[in-house]
């Protein structure tokens, strides 16, 4: 089954997320997100960092053009908040332009979902070896 | 050509009329040829006897209807039937509805969040009232009356309760859509997800009514009686809407926490075996 394109009213829940997406950079490069001295309950409860622990972090150094430093607190951060931009950024001019909503295949959604499954699973562990070494 | 299977309304290409196979769901689906010749015209029944079979695309909610019904009268029966009767009002449920199930979910959260910042604002006034008293009671305690630590609860407080309440509504509507989107997520990496994104954020979005139950005054207890009340109708909210059975849905409603749980408990496990393993 190949990409199909589906006709969809200028402002649906895909550009919900976009907004959400957005806001989350502006959020990230304008306000002292960092400075608020928010903890993490699990790290403070265990010792050891959860599975979304530096994603803040992530989301701040990657706004502010630090990549490295982003990737360094949280590689699925670092990733995530990339994508998320650049597909709000895509979705926002795709409902300016009035242009159709790009279906993906059912076998390429659960693909997709496995993956992001897994890549909770390895940053976590990444995260808990980093705070152990 | 396209067609619309009348199960899960998913969209299909396919080359035929007749009976087919859905291929996202499997059901059968009938396919009728405009070129065919028409049935014989059957005897006009009457209205009161035709049984009422809800319309294609779902029957929407109480709360979709709230320009007809009013505000307060669609979300009291909207929130009855989603809090008291989940697999009856989302089997039929209209998934097409978003706007109204995202208003539905972040009026009930914003009220259940409101009515908790004010018991802890009337909790944090005893707690300070207590601070007080023992300041008086305490030798040369008089002269901390008016001392930072207590202008600086005051404020903090207050300032603590207005953002709070400001915040509340953004918060609801971010959980939603984020909690919606990790559901899914469950959904689809265990193939249950066949109606698509919409049919889970209806379901979380109408699962919010049981956070309601977080208004109530007993701080604590009452939101995390809400939490779970919000879980378990989320689970069968799934499980009606996506088509799939109740273990699949119950499994991606409680994928995630349960992954939390794993964790933990091997992060906890990990370095007791290492311990006991050195003695």
């Amino acid at each position: 089954m190949a990409l199909s394109w589906r006709r969809t009213g200028r402002f649906g829940v895909a550009e919900l997320f976009a907004l959400l997406g957005l806001a989350s950079f502006l959020a990230a490069r304008f306000l002292p997100v960092l400075e608020l001295g928010l903890v993490c309950p699990f790290r403070a409860a265990t010792g050891l960092p959860c599975a979304s622990c530096g994603m803040t972090h992530a989301f701040v150094h990657l706004a502010r053009g630090e990549v490295v430093a982003a990737l360094a607190a949280s590689p699925l951060g670092a990733v995530l908040a990339a994508g998320a931009w650049a597909l709000s950024l895509a979705d926002l001019a795709r409902a300016a332009l009035g242009l159709p909503v790009p279906v993906l295949p059912e076998r390429s959604l659960v693909a997709a979902a496995r993956l992001a499954v897994f890549a909770v699973a390895v940053n976590w562990a990444w995260l808990l070896w980093r705070g152990a070494a | 050509m396209l067609a619309r299977c009348a199960h899960c309304q998913n969209t299909f290409e396919t080359d035929r009329f007749g009976v087919q196979a859905c291929p996202h769901c499997g059901q059968q689906v009938h396919l009728a040829d405009p070129s065919a010749p028409p049935p014989p015209a059957a005897p006009p029944v009457p209205p009161a006897a035709s049984p009422a079979s809800p319309p294609a695309d779902g029957v929407p909610a109480p709360f979709v209807r709230r320009s007809e019904l009013g505000f307060f009268h669609a979300y009291v029966e909207t929130w009855k039937l989603a809090a008291l009767r989940p697999a009856e009002f989302f089997r039929p449920l209209r998934i097409s509805d978003t706007g109204s199930t995202l208003l539905f979910g972040v009026a009930t959260m914003t009220v259940a969040s409101w009515f908790q910042t004010l018991y802890g604002a009337l909790m944090g006034a005893a707690a300070r009232n207590v601070l007080e008293q023992m300041l008086r009671q305490m030798p040369r305690g008089a002269e901390f009356g008016n001392a930072w630590i207590l202008k600086w609860t005051s404020t903090g407080t207050a300032f603590g309760v207005v953002a709070q309440l400001v915040a509340a509504p953004f918060l609801a509507l971010l959980g939603i859509l984020v909690f919606a989107g990790i559901f899914h997520v469950a959904l689809l990496a265990l193939r249950g997800a066949p109606r698509g994104f919409d049919a889970t954020l209806t379901v979380v979005g109408y699962a919010a009514a049981g956070h309601l139950i977080g208004a109530a005054p007993v701080p604590g207890l009452a939101s995390l009686v809400g939490s779970v009340w919000w879980l378990a109708l989320v689970a069968v909210g799934l499980a009606e809407t996506q088509r799939v059975p109740q273990g699949k849905a119950w499994t991606a409603t409680l994928l995630p926490f349960a992954l939390i749980c794993l964790c933990c408990c091997g992060a906890i496990a990990i370095p007791i075996l290492a311990a006991l393993g050195r003695h």
